[in-house]
This record gives structure tokens, sequence and C-alpha cells, in this order.
């Protein structure tokens, strides 16, 4: 979802529909994704 | 989940929105403290991504990979736990991503994966000012490097012709003893959200504030 909606500059609606899921689904992946992203780079020391 | 807008922040700082939705997210933003603090949270990663080499995927596997995954991670799980997982199976699939993109370029400089604090700065807009600013702030061995998010929080409009003049703006960094240094420019199309690498061989530590001018001097956004 990250790769649609930010490397690809598609919006939610058009993500959801390329991937096949709800356009809930790509924000709540979306969501959880970056707070993923986030803790990954914290334990790797890259941000705070 | 202390706000059914939350799951709105992440796409938001992406620029996935739609200009509708985005509108109104925004004035939703306005009274509610949860979603503004996980939008701090969450400002500076799409400067950090800006910086990753974008990935180069095949749509069709990683898609029966996810539901593969969330099968069998239904079959173990339920309710609640359900999204704590996906969150884990998410962080372990984009670790492995980072990680292949980092390896998959020239051999990272040390400092790029050192143990460095980040600051964030946020830059509200002047007056009159369409768009605010959240810069990330790291200290290198060489200097200080810094990611600055613009979000334009104007009334959406449809993407402008290419021929539409463009204002040229400025980075610009305020020294602890009042010195100031351009460290960027770009040239967006009106309207848009941008993304800003910079930096600074001023150590973190005597940085004092971040300013984003036009080429005629007038500041549009100030920390």
């Amino acid at each position: 979802v990250i790769v649609e909606c930010y490397y690809r500059g598609r919006t939610v609606s058009e993500a959801a529909a390329a991937l096949g899921v709800p356009a809930g689904t790509v924000k709540s992946r979306v969501h959880y994704g970056l707070r993923a992203l986030r803790l990954a780079l914290e334990e790797m020391g890259v941000a705070s | 989940v202390s706000c059914p807008h939350r799951v709105d922040v992440g796409v938001y700082v992406l620029g996935a929105l739609d200009p509708a939705e985005r509108q109104a997210f925004e004035a939703h933003l306005d009274g509610c403290a949860p979603c503004r603090a996980e939008l701090t949270a969450v400002a500076g990663l799409p400067g950090l991504l800006s910086r990753a080499e974008p990935p180069v995927v095949d749509p069709e596997p990683p898609a029966e990979i996810l539901t593969g995954t969330l099968r069998r991670v239904r079959r173990r799980r339920r309710g609640a736990m359900l999204a704590a997982a996906a969150a884990v199976v998410v962080a372990l699939g984009l670790g492995a991503g980072v990680a292949d993109w980092a390896g998959a370029g020239p051999a990272p400089a040390p400092d790029t994966v050192a143990a460095a604090p980040a600051r964030e700065v946020v830059l509200p807009a002047v007056a009159g000012s369409e768009s605010s600013g959240l810069a990330g702030l790291t200290a290198r061995p060489w200097g200080t490097q810094v990611s600055l998010t613009c979000v334009y929080q104007g009334a959406p409009h449809p993407p402008p012709p290419p021929d539409t003049p463009r204002t040229t703006y400025v980075l610009v960094v305020r020294s602890a003893d009042g010195h100031v240094e351009q460290i960027a420019s770009w040239s967006p199309p009106p309207g848009q959200d941008v993304q800003v690498a910079a930096s600074t061989d001023l150590p973190a530590d005597r940085v004092s504030g971040l300013e984003v001018r036009t080429t005629s001097g007038a500041v549009v956004m100030r920390s």
C-alpha cells in the first residue's frame, strides 16, 4: 500500500482498486505500515 | 483507537487522500489533538521514503503472500489481536524491503546507519501562506541532515497546466549566532505537497530555526 500510495502517487481509491481491497483497508494498512516503519527505523537508530 | 479518523493520518502524509477527503480530514485535524500527535509522529517518514530507492515490485506475488499470511494469522488469532499481528507482518515485510533497497544500491556510507538522534521542527504557515512544514533534523558527523515536508493546506484544485508559472522557494537555516544560510531550493507546481532533502555543515545543536521563503524574500513558513 505504501508503494501504491507514495511511490506510484495513487489516491486511496486508486490503490484500493489496484490492490483489490476496500479503501478502509488501504488506510489501515498504510497506518500500521507507517507505524511499523517508524518502529523499525527507531530500532535501527535512524529516526526518533 | 481513540479516534476513527486516526487511520487517515498515514494516507494523509503520503498525499493519497483525494481533495474532498483531504479537506474533510484537515478540518477534523484542527479539533483533534490525538490525530495531530499521530501526524507529528509520522510526518518525517515521507522525507525518509523519498530518499530510498523506489522498490521494484511485481504486483502479483506480494498480494498472494499477504493473503496467505493473513489467512494463517487469522487461523491463530482473532479480533483485536489481528490488527497487532498484521502490523508485525507489515513490519517484517517493510524491514526486509528497506534492507533490500539499501543492499541493492552502492554501499551506504557508514553514517547513514549510525545511531543519530533526530529532532522534529514544526514550521507553521506565516499569515497568508497556504503551506506549513514539518522538518526532521538528524545530527551527522559532517553536520545536519534536514528532511522537510511542506503540506499544502489551501483549497484543493485540479493539477495546473504544465506551463503555469512557478514560484521558487528556498529553505533557510538560522544558526544560534544569527547567521542564515540557504540550504535548498525548489519550484513546485502550485497546490502540492513537497518533500525536500537538504543538509548543512552546522551541527544540529547550533541550528536555531528553519524558514521557507520565496526568492523575493517573503517568508512562507517559519519555525
